[in-house]
């Protein structure tokens, strides 16, 4: 109310407004780590003034370097200081030396996978020329700070959410009703599927010795949809909150369990950082031209890049090595560029054949998630080798009503993403729906939400 | 901006209200029955869910927490006392606070509930509620985050407005805590919510292809699939607890005197009743905090308060079982409860005869 009534006629308030209050957004989770965000914003403030100034290419070099130091060194520190050097150790240790290390008891800030990569994109678009540095630091520590995607994206671009800034905002009743329509399906994918998967992909992975092989592809498979709705989840809620402000963000999730092969999946799953790899790693090495070797060697730096910016662990370099793997077929074959139109394109049934890449390439997914689960690598070997032994044939031992009721949620939901995977998200209906239809939909997602969410569990992408 | 406000109000109200008229006709009904563990559970029909099933007066109330209904039948132990009524109002995280003011709630709307009525509580080798009434009174558990979330809900049934008042202003409980419950007391959706969720998170997850022979509790245990698992927690627990022993200074008589126990005792013997304690069964890791010797003392000034009061205890002869008979190694198999409920039916029968109607 305060943004659109009070503050409607003046933009640069409207602009306080958001930074006080993502501030404090921020702040409530810890107050000490804003000090880092603060720091971000200034470092890339200064250095985008900076760069307006200087044409020397030398300077602008290291002035670029600067951002990247700062912004990479404070992630490297708070995300992969302990990673690091309890790896040095044990290498060391390997070859039969004994060195002292300190590990460090370092907490890692929420959201400073995601914040740092905005601002870097900011500092690389304006050293490249395609982005016009900004004098206006509190639009810029809007830009940076943003709350609906501070601590769990979209990674927004300069060139995208900054102008958005700068332009007056005008209150549009669409905008603001498809945005309270995306929050209530995010609401909905977190707090009904995603916790509720959760319960079981933690009873599963946690005591996957216990249970058979049918159970053990059950764990993995709702971890599969676990991930999904939780990081999708936050993305429509994140999207849907910034549509009330009158901000668009960018699409993040575009369906991506209706693909057909590894290399649509990568362009429909988070998909702000699998672009911003393209943008600011994989093109800068060269892309898809030169030799074969480069590509592949381009393709596996992206994918082993991508692994372990989410998270400390060889487990999840692993799990982007294999997507890597995955990928590499279709990069040999030339085949990474097909499937850009959306599958079973106005059809109500995909084919057949469709039908099959579509399970197949889950199934790939939902292998490598197991890496991505899982506390170590011994641990999803471990998982993984429980999947050969005959209780495949079985049938869940924790098959329950409370399962049932969840894959019956499950269903509707992938039901209603597959009626509208030609719109921004699923209930951004691409038939007409009647009025009638809409709201008892949405009476009982709410009603859902109210009576069937599962025990809280904190969004799976907070601690990247 | 207005239209959206607008319509967006009416969404929300209109929601409100069908989920408001729906919980009310279709949850609140059951959820009285389940919820109050103090009514009579006579099963559940449309008369019951018209008519309500509130019992006017208890024979026998058990009391104290969910390793009272793992051990009490009370259809088999009406049965075993000529058909007496008994009821058995124990549930996990039910406080001494809110046994009170269920107590006095009940006494309020029946003033013979406890007329001649006898009031056992479990116990385990150490004092019963021994917590000041002060602190107690009204006080809804709050477990740390690890274990669970507070349960305000159990609460609820025993409060009037007056008391949901008397609750806002006395009670210890978080502000947080308070505010829930508040709008638990008044919104039939928000309570219901809690109810349907609790039931769709424990009962509906129930495994379908387990034998429903098994071992596992029936009533108000740690579900459990994983035995190693159970014990960790157990042994968590008790760990806990015996460092809260360590760190509390020993009883002493005056201490028990405006303890919750001894509120909850004059409670029942002011409105005719007598309290009986009986011995719970109990896994080893459970029995173990007994003969703590930071126990020893409490326990003897408990037990001479006992005796002051005549408050026996009932020990359940008969009635053999080991670590293997608590398959979440807290609550009785529910393969055993029945032959603990006649043997405490037969300790019962062996007391003076006023009880014996």
């Amino acid at each position: 109310m305060l943004y659109w009534f009070v503050l409607a006629k003046n933009l640069r308030a409207q602009n306080v407004l958001v930074v006080l209050a993502s501030y404090v957004f921020y702040g409530w989770w810890d107050w000490r780590f804003l000090s880092l965000i603060f720091l971000s914003t200034v470092v890339d403030y200064l250095i985008g003034r900076g760069l307006s100034i200087t044409r020397q290419k030398g300077k602008r070099k290291l002035l670029l370097l600067t951002s990247l130091v700062v912004n990479l060194g404070v992630l490297g520190y708070f995300k992969y200081f302990n990673f690091f050097i309890d790896n040095f150790h044990g290498a060391f240790q390997f070859f039969g030396a004994d060195i002292s290390t300190a590990s460090l008891n370092i907490v890692l800030p929420v959201g400073i996978s995601f914040y740092t990569f905005q601002t870097l994109s900011y500092s690389i678009d304006v050293y490249k020329g395609k982005f016009k540095p900004t004098r206006d630091f509190i639009a810029f520590a809007a830009f940076v700070s943003f709350f609906p995607q501070l601590v769990a994206g979209p990674i927004e671009r300069a060139t995208r959410l900054l102008p958005q800034f700068f332009a007056p905002r005008k209150f549009s009743y669409h905008q603001a009703s498809e945005g309270s329509r995306q929050i209530l399906l995010g609401l909905f994918k977190k707090t009904v599927i995603a916790d509720n998967c959760a319960e079981y992909v933690n009873l599963i992975f946690n005591n996957h010795q216990q249970y058979g092989a049918s159970t053990l592809i059950l764990g993995a498979v709702f971890f599969s949809f676990q991930i999904y709705c939780d990081f999708s989840g936050y993305s429509d809620i994140a999207i849907g909150t910034a549509r009330l402000f009158g901000f668009q963000l960018m699409q993040n999730f575009a369906f991506p369990y209706f693909s057909r092969d590894i290399a649509e999946f990568w362009r429909r799953w988070h998909i702000s950082l699998s672009t911003w790899f393209r943008d600011y790693v994989y093109i800068p090495l060269g892309g898809s031209r030169g030799t074969m070797g480069t590509k592949v060697r381009n393709t596996f730096t992206v994918f082993a890049l991508s692994g372990l910016w989410h998270g400390a662990n060889w487990t999840f370099l692993i799990w982007g090595i294999l997507h890597a793997l995955f990928f590499l077929p279709l990069l040999l074959a030339g085949n990474n560029r097909r499937n850009l139109d959306v599958v079973g394109e106005g059809a109500l049934i995909p084919a057949p054949a469709d039908l099959l890449r579509v399970l197949g390439t889950f199934s790939l997914v939902t292998l490598a998630l197991i890496m991505f689960r899982a506390e170590s690598l011994s641990h999803a070997l471990s998982y993984i080798s429980g999947f050969f032994d005959l209780s495949i044939l079985q049938i869940p031992r924790l098959l329950s009503v409370k399962m049932m009721l969840l894959f019956a949620f499950l269903l509707g939901l992938l039901g209603l993403e597959w009626l509208n995977r030609n719109g921004r998200h699923a209930l951004d209906f691409q038939r007409p729906w009647g009025r009638v239809s809409r709201y008892t939909l949405y009476f009982l997602m709410s009603l859902s939400i109210l009576w069937f969410r599962g025990n809280t569990q904190d969004f799976i992408y907070f601690q990247f | 901006m207005k239209r959206f406000v607008t319509k967006l109000m009416v969404t929300l109200i209109v929601f409100w209200l069908v989920a408001e008229t729906l919980s009310r006709i279709v949850i609140d009904p059951v959820y009285s029955y389940v919820i109050n563990t103090y009514n009579e559970k006579k099963g559940l029909n449309l008369h019951t869910l018209i008519h309500g099933n509130a019992s006017d007066h208890a024979d026998f109330l058990f009391v104290g927490s969910s390793r009272i209904p793992a051990t009490i039948n009370p259809d088999l132990m009406s049965t075993q006392l000529g058909g007496q009524s008994v009821i058995v109002a124990g549930r996990g995280y039910m406080t001494p606070g809110i046994h009170y003011q269920a107590l006095k709630h009940k006494l309020h709307l029946f003033p013979d509930y406890l007329n001649g009525a006898v009031v056992l509580l479990g116990y385990d080798g150490r004092p019963v509620y021994p917590t000041p009434f002060a602190e107690e009174k009204l006080r809804v558990y709050e477990p740390p985050k690890w274990i669970g979330e507070p349960m305000p809900h159990l609460l609820l049934p025993h409060l009037s407005l007056s008391s949901l008042w008397e609750f806002l202003q006395v009670s210890p409980n978080s502000l947080g805590v308070k505010i829930n419950l508040a709008a638990q007391f008044f919104s039939a959706a928000y309570r219901g919510s809690f109810f349907l969720n609790e039931k769709f998170n424990n009962r509906l997850n129930e495994p379908l292809l387990v034998d429903h022979n098994s071992s596992l509790v029936s009533e108000g245990g740690i579900r459990n699939d994983n035995m190693s698992r159970a014990l960790e927690l157990a042994k968590a627990m008790a760990l806990t607890e015996a460092q809260s022993l360590k760190n509390s200074p020993s009883l002493t008589q005056a201490a028990i005197d405006t303890s919750a126990f001894a509120n909850l005792f004059r409670l029942v013997t002011e409105n005719g009743g007598r309290v009986f304690l009986y011995e719970l069964p109990l896994h080893s890791i459970h029995a173990g905090l007994a003969k703590l010797p930071e126990n020893q003392v409490s326990q003897k000034v408990f037990l001479h308060w006992l005796q002051q009061h005549q408050i026996p205890i009932l020990n359940v002869s008969g009635f053999d079982y080991d670590d293997d008979d608590f398959p979440d190694a807290w609550h009785l198999a529910a393969n055993r409860r029945d032959e603990f409920t006649q043997s405490l039916a037969q300790s019962l029968k062996m007391q003076p005869s006023e009880i014996r109607k």
